[in-house]
């Protein structure tokens, strides 16, 4: 064989085992499961791709990390959906059993990445119902005026993360892409 | 037409097929929804008579 056609071989291998690789890596569990933000970019918490995850907890507010809270206040929260932070969640019993293992599996008492085990390490044992109830969260938020957040209508709640973090849905919470909602970036 | 959940500030598409033909066709979202909201509502499951008379009254909005 030619060189020149044994290099076009060569290259459309490259291609076709490139494409297949694309191809398992999006259908494979594992690489949706443990999806991080675009193209090697850090996720601060890695975010989830599972589709019952993303669909029945995303469908009513944004699909938190399941990495800002340790498996056992997944267990908690997952165990109380019927009265879901004042709320009716329920969901049927498979598929709640599904979303606790993707929870419990992501926790931040099992990731070794990004910002989980300073959240788990700071909760020593303790297993809160919300993030915004940790020291972490605190330790990162105390100057920012309730005012600005809880009175505010675009804003509402410190619960409300991407109203502020752009990036908040793919697991970014780079303090300085902050921007508040008819306050205007916020850089401290 | 968008509304808004009160607490969580998500957006909540319309309610009725006219304008939302999407509305109603999942039979396991329908079911799950019902059982959500007549609880949170009443405190208990509503009947098949109640489901039905709120499906009629959406789908006639």
């Amino acid at each position: 064989m030619k060189t020149s056609k044994k290099m076009f071989w060569i290259g459309l291998t490259t291609v076709a085992a490139g494409g297949a690789v694309l191809l398992s890596l999006g259908a494979g569990a594992d690489w949706d499961e443990h999806r991080w933000s675009a193209w090697g970019q850090r996720a601060d918490f890695a975010p989830v791709a599972d589709q019952a995850y993303v669909s029945e907890c995303g469908g009513c507010h944004m699909a938190y990390q399941p990495g800002m809270l340790p498996a056992e206040s997944w267990r908690r929260i997952m165990g109380n959906l019927q009265d879901h932070f004042g709320d009716n969640a329920e969901l049927d019993e498979p598929i709640r059993q599904h979303i606790l293992g993707v929870l419990e599996r992501n926790a931040a008492d099992r990731v070794s990445s990004g910002r989980s085990p300073g959240v788990a390490r700071s909760l020593s044992g303790r297993a809160p119902l919300r993030f915004t109830e940790t020291r972490y969260f605190r330790r990162k938020h105390h100057e920012i005026p309730a005012r600005i957040v809880e009175q505010n209508p675009q804003v509402g709640s410190f619960a409300n993360c991407d109203a502020c973090h752009a990036g908040a849905k793919k697991g970014s919470y780079d303090e300085h892409q902050v921007r508040i909602s008819g306050v205007g970036y916020w850089d401290d | 037409m968008t509304g808004r959940h009160q607490r969580t500030g998500k957006a909540i598409a319309p309610m009725a097929p006219s304008v939302n033909p999407d509305r109603y066709t999942d039979p396991r979202k329908v079911a799950k929804w019902l059982k959500r909201n007549c609880k949170w509502t009443f405190g208990r499951d509503c009947t098949p008579g109640e489901k039905a008379d709120l499906l009629q009254w959406l789908s006639n909005l």
